[in-house]
């Protein structure tokens, strides 16, 4: 099996955060970018032969990724390509995966040597096995394989192609998209296995048809293609809205979680910042945190959560918030339902409130 | 192949036998420090710093876990083609082969692999100690004095100084006398076991060394007299800053204690020269509600559900509800249930403590600040037990006695 990572179509969806950067790597879980869990479980599903494609924005994913040798895909044969987009996406905004992209590296498709392909989102948080969705494809007899999971309409929002109706057999029958029922909605988690020369049909039919869209392609012929749903059985989040983002973040700290979606299939891998142990000093005080290496603790922190290299200083208060990457906090301030970016400098006696699960972004490198 | 300017011999295959449990599986190198970092990553690190090169690491006690932790050494980028990191443990030749006497006698047996390299200077360095230091600085301070060898030296207070080295320095820096452990120091100059040589000079003395059948084979007992006895040009360069040797359990306990100070001596936030470790691969620490830690280093990987206070915890640590841990150290991977104490230890990596235990508390005198407590790798506590103060425990067995 090989491995492609997509992009996210509408990367402006988290705003702030996807400003300077693409989905990819938008930082998650105090030391990850999202890209990091689709990556890590490819390599931990034995996929040694993995492609990302790039985007408008792509420094700071090239930055992360390098050479790939966090994730052991710095190899001589095979390990991770880096494909160039077919545009700049300024303004198509609905597909969700742009198969012109692939038309673009069909060379790669076309010298690649393995029968099976899974194609994932960058958009998608979970800790998984893609042999069991192959496992999975092949019982079924299956000519595609969609992986789902359940969940209530109360936190679901609309998306292009989000939601399947499944039957009972596993056979997919439509794709909506918008969630249809109350309880048990079919989400998409945007990881798809089919073999390679399907895919290859597929990129061909359509740069004769210029239907980009592998949704809509594949809504077009459900009755002709054996196309089935997955179901992952683990946590999983889709992250397609600032409220999605905050949401997911702040259930990490969740032990349950934790372990689902940091240990359940094996280690996720990041790159290596080589920062210190996190200090506490003595007046720091600490409830229910998760925290990156290298963080210098004075102040009070609850239900947060800390990126690698973030200092908090003595009588500030934290709660609600999700702090990244070497950000600054003086003394005596408070931030509550607030996302700071990184290397943001809050200064003393600073107050910031945002609203409950409606968090306040502040951009990177701003000084507040 | 071009001839290098010079090349690092790392001494890293001592026991540390005074520290006693820490290093019954392992080498003394290898042992965790400060949270995240093995002793020898002081010294990989300030190799790397230095910009050199080729890192040759000579190891002999149970090095396994030593072996695979330092690997090709690209935790501290010495991955490199045309040098790079080399593990050299004792070999055997035509004629058999031999255990590496002395530190002396480690780098005598390794003369092909310099002489591969053929550098015009040699540093010699041991895995044993916490510093940072800049060891290009000494070597321009080795060039500048035209020296023949070149010793790194630091002030001591002087009521310690004779438990070191102490050198006898005239007023150019050049080494006049040197004794080893005086009982009546004349100087408060220890070295600091770290030495840069010509090479031509240091291979003429190895096989001076070598035919001595009186001599230890040992740097600082025997090739460093050697040459002051022969009017060599020796020469003290004066370090400043943070040094430590971390021989014995107490030295040990005070270096890891010593970071929790408001402004230590070694600070590891200050990135002047960065130390690399081979990274652990474990999602970010986790505090939980009623967990709190205080004047504490806590690495990734541990999980927090009690209170921790001064006190360093090592990656994939586990503290239980309830639990409270104060002055100590919780090596890699140890995990204490819920609702016990553990007061002024040391507990080895991979050592579960059940529920309600006690370890290091003296019912009588719960503030005694005498006796550590140590438990060794791997032993499985149960529910329930007390451990008192001072003991040392490398196994545990229902019928044992508290103390073993």
């Amino acid at each position: 099996m090989m491995g492609i990572i997509t992009n996210t179509k509408s990367e402006d969806i988290l705003g702030e955060l996807t400003q300077h950067r693409s989905m990819s790597a938008v930082p998650f879980g105090c030391r990850y970018r999202l890209i990091d869990f689709p990556l890590s479980n490819m390599v931990n599903s034995g996929i040694k032969n993995i492609a990302v494609v790039m985007t408008n924005k792509s420094r700071a994913l090239l930055d992360h990724l390098n050479s790939g040798k966090e994730w052991s895909l710095d190899r001589k044969s095979e390990g991770l390509f880096l494909l160039p987009s077919a545009s700049p996406r300024l303004f198509q905004k609905k597909n969700k995966f742009d198969l012109k992209d692939l038309w673009e590296n069909f060379d790669y498709l076309q010298r690649a040597r393995q029968k099976y392909v899974v194609l994932s989102g960058n958009n998608v948080i979970f800790n998984g096995n893609y042999q069991k969705g192959l496992q999975y494809h092949k019982e079924k007899g299956a000519d595609v394989t969609l992986y789902y999971k359940e969940e209530g309409a109360h936190n679901l929002s609309p998306g292009s192609f989000n939601y399947f109706e499944v039957k009972e057999n596993g056979r997919v029958t439509s794709i909506h998209s918008c969630p249809s029922k109350t309880e048990n909605n079919q989400v998409s988690l945007e990881t798809i296995i089919l073999e390679r020369s399907l895919l290859m049909e597929i990129v061909k039919l359509a740069a004769d048809t210029g239907n980009w869209d592998l949704g809509d392609v594949l809504l077009d012929n459900i009755n002709e293609l054996k196309v089935f749903g997955y179901p992952f059985k683990g946590y999983a989040g889709k992250i397609n809205s600032l409220v999605s983002y905050f949401r997911h973040s702040m259930e990490l700290l969740q032990p349950q979680v934790q372990q689902e979606l940091f240990f359940a299939n094996g280690p996720i891998y990041t790159k290596i910042k080589d920062g210190p142990p996190v200090k506490y000093t003595e007046t720091a005080e600490t409830a229910n945190i998760l925290a990156g290496s290298g963080c210098y603790i004075e102040g009070k922190v609850e239900n947060s959560l800390l990126f690698r290299g973030v200092a908090v200083g003595r009588g500030s208060l934290i709660r609600k918030s999700i702090i990244m990457q070497n950000s600054i906090i003086e003394e005596n301030v408070v931030l509550e339902n607030v996302i700071l970016d990184k290397d943001v400098f809050v200064r003393k006696g600073t107050v910031l409130k945002g609203e409950e699960g409606k968090p306040v972004v502040i951009g990177k490198r701003t000084v507040i | 192949m071009a001839r290098k300017e010079w090349i690092a011999m790392l001494l890293a295959g001592g026991q540390g036998s005074r520290l006693g449990m820490l290093t019954r599986n392992i080498a003394k190198p290898a042992v965790p420090f400060a949270g995240k970092y093995r002793i020898i990553d002081f010294s990989l690190s300030n190799c790397t710093y230095s910009a050199i090169d080729t890192v040759g690491v000579l190891t002999q006690y149970k090095p396994l876990l030593l072996h695979s932790y330092i690997g090709i050494g690209s935790a501290w980028d010495l991955n490199l083609e045309g040098g790079g990191l080399y593990i050299l443990p004792p070999y055997v030749g035509e004629k058999g082969g031999i255990w590496y006497k002395g530190t002396a006698n480690a780098v005598y047996q390794n003369i092909d692999f310099i002489e591969y390299f053929d550098p015009r200077f040699v540093l010699i360095i041991s895995g044993d100690h916490i510093y940072k230091m800049d060891y290009s600085l000494m070597l321009e301070y080795h060039k500048d004095k035209n020296a023949e060898a070149t010793i790194a030296v630091i002030e001591v207070p002087w009521e310690e100084a004779s438990r070191f080295g102490i050198m006898i320095c005239g007023e150019n820096g050049a080494v006049l006398d040197f004794a080893e452990k005086p009982k009546k120091p004349r100087s408060n100059l220890a070295s600091m076991g770290v030495y840069i040589f010509n090479w031509d000079i240091l291979k003429e003395y190895l096989f001076l060394d070598e035919e001595d059948p009186l001599s230890e084979n040992d740097f600082g007992k025997n090739v460093i007299p050697r040459l002051l006895k022969d009017k060599r040009k020796v020469y003290a360069y004066p370090f400043k800053g943070y040094w430590k040797d971390v021989g014995t359990i107490e030295s040990y306990y005070t270096a890891n204690m010593d970071l929790l100070k408001p402004l230590p001596e070694m600070d590891l936030f200050d990135d002047t020269i960065k130390i690399y470790s081979k990274p652990s691969v474990l999602p970010p620490h986790y505090i939980g509600s009623g967990g709190g830690v205080k004047n504490s280093l806590v690495p990734d990987g541990c999980v927090i559900l009690g209170q921790v206070e001064r006190s360093v915890l090592f990656p994939g640590v586990y503290v239980g509800e309830g639990s409270y841990v104060k002055d100590s150290i919780l090596l890699p991977n140890v995990k204490i249930e819920r609702e016990s104490i553990i007061w002024r230890s040391i507990i080895g990596e991979n050592t579960t403590i059940g529920s309600r235990v006690k370890v290091g508390l003296k019912s009588d005198k719960y503030f005694n600040q005498e006796a550590l407590t140590v438990l060794g790798d791997g032993i499985i506590v149960p529910d329930g037990v007390e451990i008192e103060q001072g003991a040392s425990i490398k196994s545990w067995q229902r019928e044992e006695a508290k103390i073993s």
